[in-house]
Order: structure tokens, then sequence, then C-alpha cells
């Protein structure tokens, strides 16, 4: 059962924490890659992050979901991290921040 | 921020929660595949090193075709069905079944692929024949697997297609491979030996080999290069052409038949035309640009096997038949040390470096710093492998058209390149493997 934090969810500290978990093929971050649609505290005491994948055929999928977990959790202050894995509205290259087409080289 | 609070890194959305990507599946039986498929890939190096003349023999010479079944059944088959139980799961969205059936098929293949090239080079075709069923057993299990997984997904495209048709093909190929060292051993069938020996030949290589990439490859070079597959329709014309192409080609081969055969080359060159356009406009729209030595690989080998469709086809239609021993050689380095064995050994040097950084980092994501799958590989050991094996081939296949001294000479350095070329392929892949260690492991993260 989740208790709410009586302390502010810790959620930049959560953003770079997960800004640290780079996708293993191409060692960007999945946050500049844009899989990361929102992280929010929710009025019931959790941390929710919204996050996709490249393909719903991603192979290290599991991998990388329970990676972010692990970062957010190490950075969340007590607060319990729920991560859930959304297809709607799906991934596109278009949702890679400036900064991942600059390290891909793709502009 | 308080509860209610949210950082958005993107457009605001309301998530619909799922159950899970549920793509987790063991590295282990995959990387055992590969392991064994290594060993095979040692042996044939050690092989050319004590008998490097063997590139220079006719390939109807029983220790040719015992060299070519290390290296297709026993190095390229085995790291492909090492590939393929990963990646089914993967492309068919659900969880692989029969593991545990798998598992029993490594060493029904490994024991049965030793017994069959020992056979095939000692010509005790009877030993041949009994390794040659294992091998078949083994293959009728994973076909079995892969089967059975394709009927529990709901993925219909030309993609997920191509692993039941791989499978089935290759379950074909190998009984028709037992059947052939029994008509060897007490022969009884009246067919010439190398109409029944190309006809073996071309259902392994297209229908195992060929069909399988034609599908996976759309699944791969997406994901490696974030780009989009944009010709879908190009893709199922280019499996369904070689479902059709391949049974008229092999039972032209088998009977004799040259109408049937040009029909059937024609058939399977419209399908590789058509492959070809969609892996085009795949590269094309690739986010991460610079391209990696291993899909360069990949990619060269695809250009091999377009030109060896393209050669097959207006050699047939020219003349009919083939010219000589030396073009019928010629065309078989072409499509497998060329096309097939660059295409596999490139996606190789992709699927492995990620398997061991799965089971050597995976766990460890979000928690500590982990390398990234493609530091795994070391880039100039690739690129001199690549460029030792190209070089090998062009001297291979200028040797061939040189019947004098100086012909007689390259085809003696071919080996010694292939062999150097292997070789560092060979090292890098253990140094790759060597992160399974805990203690690299440990010292990279």
């Amino acid at each position: 059962m989740n208790t709410i934090a009586t302390s502010p969810a810790p959620l930049a500290e959560i953003e770079q924490a997960i800004r640290t978990v780079l996708d293993p093929e191409f060692g960007l971050s999945v946050w500049d890659l844009g899989l990361i649609y929102s992280v929010e505290a929710t009025p019931d005491g959790v941390v929710r992050i919204a996050m996709t994948l490249t393909t719903q055929f991603c192979p290290a999928g599991d991998v990388i979901l329970s990676g972010v977990r692990a970062a957010a959790e190490s950075r969340s202050e007590g607060w319990p991290v729920e991560v859930a894995l959304v297809w709607e509205p799906a991934w596109t290259p278009e949702m890679i921040s400036p900064a991942g087409r600059d390290f891909l080289g793709w502009q | 921020m308080v509860p209610g609070a949210s950082i958005s890194a993107a457009p605001t959305r309301s998530p619909a929660t799922s159950p899970g990507s549920g793509l987790s599946a063991s590295p282990a039986l995959a990387l055992s595949f590969i392991a064994v498929g290594l060993g095979f890939l040692l042996a044939t190096v050690v092989t050319l090193a004590l008998y490097p003349a063997l590139l220079a023999l006719p390939y109807p010479h029983p220790h040719v075709v015992a060299l070519v079944h290390v290296w297709l059944p026993g190095f390229l088959l085995t790291v492909c069905l090492g590939a393929w139980y990963q990646l089914t799961p993967v492309i068919l969205g659900t969880k692989l079944r029969g593991i545990r059936a798998a598992w029993v098929h490594l060493p029904l293949h490994t024991i049965g692929v030793v017994a069959l090239t020992i056979g095939l080079a000692s010509g005790r075709y009877g030993l041949a024949a009994i390794g040659g069923s294992l091998v078949t057993l083994g293959t009728s299990i994973s076909a079995g697997i892969v089967l059975w997984t394709f009927i529990d997904s709901s993925r219909r495209d030309a993609i997920a297609w191509s692993l039941p048709l791989a499978g089935g093909w290759l379950a074909i190929t190998t009984l028709a491979g037992v059947v052939l060292a029994t008509n060897r051993q007490d022969p009884w069938l009246a067919t010439p030996v190398l109409a029944l020996l190309g006809a073996h030949a071309h259902l392994g290589l297209i229908g195992f080999f060929l069909t399988l990439l034609q599908g996976v490859t759309f699944q791969l070079v997406p994901m490696f290069t974030l780009g989009q597959l944009c010709r879908p329709r190009c893709v199922a014309a280019g499996v369904i052409a070689t479902q059709i192409g391949l049974p008229v080609i092999v039972g032209a081969l088998a009977v004799g038949h040259q109408a049937t055969l040009i029909a059937g080359a024609v058939i399977l060159a419209g399908g590789l035309a058509a492959t070809a356009t969609a892996l085009a406009t795949t590269f094309a729209s690739r986010r991460k640009r610079r391209l990696e030595i291993p899909l360069i690989a990949f990619c060269v080998g695809w250009g091999f096997l377009v030109i060896a469709g393209l050669q097959v086809a207006l050699t047939r239609l020219r003349s009919g038949t083939w010219e000589s021993i030396g073009a019928t050689s010629a065309y078989g380095h072409l499509l497998i040390p060329g096309a097939f064995t660059l295409m596999v050994m490139g996606m190789l040097l992709k699927i492995v470096p990620f398997l061991t950084w799965m089971s050597a980092y995976g766990s460890a994501v979000g928690i500590k710093a982990v390398p990234r799958a493609t530091e795994l590989s070391r880039p100039r050991l690739e690129k001199f492998w690549l460029s030792l094996h190209l070089a090998a081939l062009l001297l291979g296949w200028v040797a061939l058209g040189l019947p004098n001294a100086l012909g007689a000479l390259m085809a003696q350095a071919t080996p010694w390149l292939l062999l150097a070329g292997l070789t560092l392929y060979a090292g890098n892949l253990g140094g790759i493997l060597a992160h399974l260690h805990p203690k690299l492991a440990s010292r990279h993260s």
C-alpha cells in the first residue's frame, strides 16, 4: 500500500536520474530519445512515469523499463514509483530532442 | 513539487497503461547457439590454416563439400538459429514456445553437424546420413517451436511470415540432405548427384537464409538505424516471390529442366529486386546517419546477393546452363562466403554485443553507469576483418578467372587472407563475449 509522502516529490532530480538511462544501441538518453512522455506526482502519493519504446518489438524493452524505474527510485526520496508503458501516441523519430538529433547526426 | 505536479518531456498526453512489453527472452539460449557456431568458425579457420589448398579444389570434391558444411550448417546456421530463437518472440510479440525443446536442439545440432562433416570428408555417407538425421530432428524441433509461437501471435505481415516459412524450408533442406547422403551410400535415385546437390544447396540458401533475411532485415535495420519500413509491399513481394520461385528452381534443378529453371530464376530475381528496393528506402530513412561496419558488411552482402541473382538469371537466359565448374564455383563464392556470410557475420556483430550487454549489464541499468552495447565491439577489428574478407573474395574471384601461374598464386593467397580476417573476427567476438565474465563486467560498470 502506498503512503502519501509528506515532502514534495523531487521530480527535477528524478528527471536527471532518468537522463542517465541510455539506449544500449544508440547511447542516447531515453529522455533525449523522447521515450519519456510524462513524470508526475499523483494525488495519491505516487510518482508515475509514462514512457514508450521506439517499437513494440524492442528487445531491450524490459531492461529499459526497469532501468528507468531503478533510476527514478534512486532519487525519489521514498516516493513510490510507477512506470507505465504506453503506446499511444506512438513514438516517432520527431520526438527526439534537438540534442539527440545532433548526437545521431540527423539534422 | 507536490502531489499532482508533473514534468512533461513532450506535449501533454493521456497515457493508456500497457500490460508490459513482454519481450524479455533469456539471451542464454541464443548465446549458447552462437558460441557453438563460433566453435565451428574456429574449426573452419583451423582447417583452412592446415589445408589452404582446399579453396582451389572444384566444388564437388568431398573435402570442399565437408568444408562447406562446417561453414553453412556449422557456423552460419548455428548462429542464425541462436538469433532466430532470440528474435522470434521479439518480432512476434509473444513468448517463445517450447524453450526446453530448443535446448535439446542444441546438442542434437552440434553432434549432428560434427558427424555429418566427418562423414562427408571421409566418404562415409552412412555416418553423414546419421549426422544429417540428427540435424533434421533438430531443425524439425526448431520449425515446430517457431510455428507454435507464430500461431500464438497475432502479427501476420511479411516479416512475421518469414519466420515459420524459413523454418519449414530448413527442415525440408536437412531432410533432403539425408536423402542425398543415403543415395550416395546406396544409390537409388536416377538423378545425377550434382543436380541433387544443387537442389539441396538452393533449398537451404534460398529457402532458409534468404527467406529469413527478406523478413527479419526489415525488423532489424529500422531498429539499428532508427529508420522506418517505407515499402512494406515490396517486402511482401520479395518474400512471396521467393516462396514461388524456390520450388520452381529446386524442381527444375533436380530434373534438369532448363526452361523451368529460367522461369524460377526470373521470379526469384524479381523478388530480390523488390527486397532491394525496400532495403534501400529503409536505409535512406535512417536517423542514425553514420553506418557502422556491421551494417556496411550487411549491405555489401545484400549487394552480392542481388549480383548473384542477376548473374544466374542472365547466364541461364543466355546459355541455359553454367559454362564450367569454374563458373559454378565463382557463383558459389559470390553466394556463400560473399553474400550470405557477410550478411550473417555483419548482423552477428550487432546481435552478439547486444545479447552480451543484456546478460552482463542489463540488470545494472539505472543503478550504475554501464557501457553501450555498441562499445563492446572493437570498430578497428571490425574494419580489418571486413577489408581482409573483401580482399579475399576479390582475389578468389580473379584467381578463378586466371588459369595461369598468377591465378594459382592468387588462389594460394586467398585462404590466408580469409583466415586472417576470420581470426580477427573471432578475436573480436571472443572479446565481446568475455564481458559475460563477472570480473570484466564489473570493471566496465
